[in-house]
């Protein structure tokens, strides 16, 4: 019951997709922005009323080795946040930026929070714990430069252990 | 001008260097319940095991004849041994190496040790990067466990067992197992027969603290005596072929006989 080693890229983003979304569906603030699970294209941005939060892959950047055996690796994944709505000011980015923060800071929230998945199989309520996925840290948001000076980006690196 | 010496030597080939990371450690408990030949564990989460050239200390504690409190006065080598494993896992391999459950008929495990006989063998196996191919193996004797600290950090860390040992470490060349062979004593019978052909390990005559030259070591525990280990054997008892002979202080009703050595790997 635990994201797979054959395929950990595609588990722990559809696990950290899947939280996030379940966030955007049920819980405020959340519910004033949408989930999408890679970097939009301006099309597909352009169909979203609501800011977007994109989800990047994961990225392995180390190992939890033991003698003689299989390692645990540490990844890195994007999290960004891009308001196109050209309301005039950057505070739902500042808010964006602050709820991911909280979120993700709050080790025994992030890790207890119930999602849906699907890997292997759909796995109901789960959480980042069962997956057997531990959040290390976030970094704060760096802000993304945009073509329109009315749209806002920030983007956080996320660290987590699989 | 001539030149001493034109040669250049070819490189080094991709398997020259062994890595701790496709190594794999086992042990065995010196007091092992009578098996030939006691199965060894792997140890998990070890992030390296050490041992450093020997020291040359006197050991204070003085033998009493007949006591059951027996503490041996030793002059000669001493080798330390660190054992470093994953932080999370030091209360489980402290529990695994000292032979006692930890969770469930005891919940507590002292970081200090207060047994000085020896606790386990250790054996390093050297392999290429496929984890499987041996290149040689390590053995470390009759490893006494130490007083051992704890540390936490905020990084991914590990944390050290201590130990140490009185008997020379080992390595074991390619293709060849280390076998710990254990039995309770057939009264007034002088033969033994070991689970595995011994390999020739080494010329004793040449090295110091070695006894035989196709075992590490033969012990027996005396019953009569009150041992509460086993006592490495200088003379009375020879290996050949399989068969383990006594000359001398055939084992009697209670004792016990444990002999470790190589052989060649199934």
């Amino acid at each position: 019951m635990s994201v797979r080693a054959a395929y950990i890229i595609l588990d722990i983003h559809k696990c950290i997709y899947e939280l996030i979304d379940k966030l955007t569906t049920a819980t405020s603030p959340w519910t004033r922005w949408k989930a999408v699970p890679e970097y939009p294209m301006e099309d597909i941005l352009k169909q979203f009323a609501k800011p977007v939060i994109y989800i990047e892959k994961p990225v392995k950047i180390g190992l939890i080795q033991h003698q003689g055996g299989l390692p645990c690796g540490r990844y890195k994944m994007k999290l960004g946040a891009w308001d196109d709505r050209k309301t005039g000011g950057p505070e739902e980015i500042d808010i964006i930026d602050s709820a991911i923060q909280n979120l993700f800071d709050n080790h025994q929230t992030v890790h207890t929070t119930q999602f849906t998945v699907t890997l292997d199989q759909t796995y109901t309520n789960t959480t980042l714990i069962t997956q057997g996925i531990r959040i290390e840290e976030i970094d704060g948001g760096r802000e993304i430069a945009t073509v329109d000076i009315k749209e806002f980006r920030i983007e956080h690196n996320l660290y987590l252990r699989a | 001008m001539a030149n001493p010496n034109t040669t250049q030597l070819a490189p080094p080939s991709v398997d020259d260097v062994v890595l701790g990371q496709h190594a794999i450690h086992e042990y065995v408990r010196v007091e092992a319940s009578a098996l030939a030949p006691v199965v060894w564990s792997n140890m998990k989460y070890v992030q390296s095991i050490n041992i450093g050239e020997p020291t040359y200390d006197f050991e204070t504690p003085l033998f009493h004849m007949g006591s059951k409190d027996k503490r041996v006065k030793k002059v000669g080598p001493t080798w330390q041994v660190t054992i470093n494993v994953l932080n999370g896992k030091v209360g489980e391999t402290l529990a695994a190496l000292r032979g006692e459950s930890w969770g469930s008929s005891n919940v507590g495990i002292p970081l200090n040790s207060s047994n000085d006989e020896p606790q386990v063998h250790l054996v390093t196996i050297f392999r290429k990067q496929d984890n499987t191919t041996h290149v040689f193996s390590r053995v470390i004797q009759d490893l006494i466990l130490d007083d051992s600290p704890f540390d936490v950090s905020m990084q991914v860390s590990d944390s050290v067992i201590n130990g140490h040992t009185y008997y020379p470490p080992f390595l074991v060349y390619t293709g060849y197992d280390v076998i710990y062979d254990v039995w309770d004593a057939t009264p007034s019978t002088p033969t033994y027969t070991l689970s595995s052909t011994p390999g020739s390990l080494i010329t004793a005559s040449n090295y110091n603290q070695w006894d035989f030259d196709n075992a590490a070591h033969i012990k027996l525990k005396d019953n009569s005596d009150s041992q509460t280990m086993g006592n490495r054997m200088t003379t009375g008892v020879s290996i050949s072929g399989v068969t383990m002979t006594w000359t001398a202080n055939t084992p009697a009703s209670g004792d016990k006989v444990y002999c470790l050595y190589v052989a060649a790997a199934a």
